[in-house]
C-alpha cells in the first residue's frame, strides 16, 4: 500500500505532497484543481507496462484529440515548461520509496541508460526513468467516466466466476438492484457476432444486457469484479458517485471497504459530493481501524496544495456543517 | 467564496447570536460561529485549518471570543496556548491582535476580569431603574433560603423574565432586541470587533 506520494513538476503541480495515505484515498477540490491529474500520475508511476497506461494516458481519464504531442504530452509538463523533469514519488508501507522520472526532451539524461523505457510508446517527446525497487506488483486499474466496454466487463466476469467469488458480488449488486436474482456471463449470437456479454437476472421474462441497466450497476459490478478477482492492487476511480443514487452510498462503501480489506487494495477516487464523503466516513468508522484519508487540492497563490484530512476534522466538520469539499 | 473574510470564533450559541447582532448593529462583514466549548477549542483549531477557506489563504482576520470564568489572565492563556500548540499566529495580550498575515485576535468576555457574556449583557441594562428589583429578589432568595450564589444566567432569567415576551438566553434576547448596544458595558467589545 501506497503510504506517500509526491509529485513535481506534473500538469497543474509545480510541488504536491499526499500524506498520509490510507486504504481509501478520496480527493475532492474545486474544479481544474487536478483532481484527475493525481489520478493520472498514479497511473503513470504504477503502470508496469503490461496493460499499456503510459502508451494510452491521453484516453484514460479523458479524451484527447488532434496531434497528442502538441494538444498532450506537452502540457503534462507544469506549465508546459519541458526543462523541468516530471517526478512522481511515492513510498510504499514497508517504508520503500519508488518513483519514476519523465523526462522532457531538452533535458539532461543523466541516468543509468538501462533503466529506460523505449521512448517510442510516448510520441519520442519523453523519456522515462524508474528508481527504487518498484512498486512490488502495485497494479493499476482505471476507472474512467468513459463507457465501459462491455467485452472486457465479461471477460473480468468470468474471473469472479472462476475464483468462485459470483454469489459475494451478486450479494454487493444486489444492495442497488433488489430484483436481482443472478449475474452471468455469457456468450450468445454465432460466429464473429458471438461476443462474451454479461447479464443481469431481474426475475423479468429474459435475462438483460447489463449495459441496458443504469450505469452505476455496470460501473459498480466493474470494480467489485476488479477488486474480487483482477490482479490490479490499486483502484484509481473518477468520479466515483457517477450514477449511483446517494441513499445506497453508504451500502456500497461499506462493501467497497470491506473488499478492499480483504484482497489488499487500496482505493484511489475522486468526488465532489459531500454525501459520497460522508458514506464513506461512516464505512470508515464502522471498520476497526479508521482507513480513509479524504485529500482536499486548494488552489494557493497560483499553485495546487493537498490538505489531508482524518477521522478528527471530518467529525468536526460534520458536527459543525462546515464545508470542506 | 471571496477574499479578506473575517472569522470570529465562539464558545457557544449564545456568544454567536450576541456577536452576530452587534456586529449587525456596527454594520461589520463578520462571520460569526460557535467552536462549541473551551474543552473543544483545541480540536476546533487543528481541524480549522483544513478549511478551504483557512487552505486557501482567504481569511484575513480572526478572533476567538472565550468567557473569562475566573480570571481573565488564565483564560487568555489558555487560548494563547492553544493557539500556539496549532500554530496559530497570537496577540501578545486581551484584546489585541498579532502582527502577521492572517491576523489572530483574543477577546476574553467578562466584566472586572471575570464572568461570561451575560454580565456584560446584565451591565448594558443595571442602569435601569427596575434592574433593582432583580437584585432585590435575589437578596430575598438569599436570606430565606441557604443559597447565596446566583449564576449570571440566573440574573439575565428573571431580567427577561420581567417583560412580557420574555427569552431566557442572551443570544435569544439579542436578537429579540433586549440589550442596548449603545451601552458603555459593550464598548470593549465594539472596539475589538472594530479593529478586526
Amino acid at each position: 500500500m501506497l503510504t506517500s506520494l509526491h509529485i513535481k513538476n506534473f500538469r497543474g503541480f509545480r510541488d504536491l505532497e499526499l500524506e498520509p495515505l490510507k486504504r481509501v484515498n478520496l480527493l475532492t477540490g474545486q474544479n481544474n484543481t487536478g483532481k484527475t491529474g493525481v489520478l493520472e500520475a498514479l497511473a503513470l508511476l504504477l503502470d508496469d507496462q503490461t496493460k499499456g497506461l503510459r502508451g494510452n494516458l491521453p484516453n484514460l481519464f479523458r479524451t484527447a484529440g488532434g496531434d497528442w504531442i502538441e494538444t498532450y504530452w506537452k502540457w503534462l509538463f507544469f506549465n508546459k515548461n519541458q526543462q523541468n523533469n516530471i517526478k512522481i514519488e511515492a513510498v510504499l508501507d514497508d517504508g520503500n520509496p519508488f518513483g519514476m522520472i519523465l523526462q522532457g526532451a531538452q533535458a539532461p539524461i543523466d541516468f543509468h541508460p538501462e533503466k529506460f523505457a523505449p521512448a517510442g510508446d510516448m510520441g519520442g517527446i519523453p523519456c522515462f526513468l524508474t528508481f527504487g525497487k518498484g512498486h512490488a506488483g502495485h497494479k493499476p486499474a482505471i476507472f474512467s467516466t468513459h463507457p465501459n466496454n462491455p467485452v472486457q466487463d465479461a471477460i473480468d466476469y468470468n474471473r469472479v466466476i472462476l475464483k468462485r467469488r459470483k454469489k459475494e458480488v451478486e450479494g454487493l449488486l444486489r444492495k442497488i438492484e433488489p430484483r436481482l436474482e443472478s449475474v452471468e456471463a455469457l456468450q450468445t449470437g454465432q460466429g464473429q457476432s458471438s461476443t462474451p456479454m454479461i447479464y443481469a437476472d431481474l426475475g423479468l421474462s429474459e435475462m438483460i444486457p447489463v449495459t441496458q441497466l443504469g450505469q452505476g450497476f455496470s460501473r459498480l459490478l466493474d470494480i467489485y469484479s476488479e477488486i474480487v478477482a483482477a490482479d490490479a492492487r490499486v483502484l484509481l476511480i473518477d468520479e466515483i458517485e457517477n450514477g449511483l443514487h446517494y441513499s445506497i452510498l453508504p451500502v456500497i462503501w461499506k462493501g467497497l471497504f470491506l473488499a478492499a480489506k480483504e484482497f489488499d487494495v487500496q482505493i484511489f477516487a475522486t468526488t465532489h459530493s459531500w454525501e459520497c464523503i460522508m458514506a464513506a466516513d461512516a464505512a470508515a468508522r464502522g471498520g476497526e481501524n479508521y482507513d480513509l484519508a479524504l485529500i482536499r487540492l486548494d488552489r494557493v497563490a497560483g499553485d495546487i496544495k493537498a490538505t489531508v484530512m482524518d477521522d478528527k476534522v471530518l467529525a468536526t466538520a460534520k458536527e459543525l456543517k462546515w464545508e470542506m469539499r | 467564496m471571496g477574499d479578506a473574510m473575517k472569522f470570529v470564533f465562539c464558545e457557544g450559541k449564545d456568544d454567536v447570536a450576541v456577536v452576530r447582532e452587534l456586529a449587525g448593529h456596527l454594520q461589520l462583514d463578520l462571520r460569526v460561529e460557535a467552536y462549541s466549548g473551551k474543552n473543544n477549542l483545541s480540536l476546533f483549531l487543528e481541524s480549522l485549518q483544513k478549511r478551504p477557506e483557512f487552505a486557501q489563504q482567504h481569511v484575513q482576520s480572526m478572533a476567538i471570543l472565550r468567557d473569562a470564568d475566573a480570571g481573565a489572565a488564565a483564560a487568555f492563556a489558555s487560548v494563547r496556548d492553544v493557539l500556539r500548540r496549532h500554530r496559530f499566529p497570537c496577540p501578545l495580550a486581551d484584546a489585541t491582535f498579532s502582527d502577521s498575515a492572517l491576523r489572530v485576535g483574543v477577546f476574553i468576555v467578562g466584566v472586572n476580569g471575570c464572568g461570561m457574556i451575560e454580565d456584560v449583557c446584565l451591565q448594558s441594562v443595571c442602569d435601569r431603574p427596575e434592574f433593582t428589583c432583580v437584585d432585590e429578589y435575589f437578596n430575598c432568595i438569599a436570606q430565606k433560603s441557604s443559597r447565596s450564589r446566583f449564576s449570571p444566567k440566573a440574573k439575565v432569567r428573571v431580567w427577561m423574565a420581567s417583560h412580557g415576551d420574555f427569552e431566557f438566553h442572551v443570544g435569544k434576547a439579542a436578537e429579540a432586541g433586549y440589550w442596548p448596544w449603545e451601552s458603555p458595558a459593550f464598548d470593549p467589545l465594539k472596539n475589538f470587533l472594530r479593529g478586526l
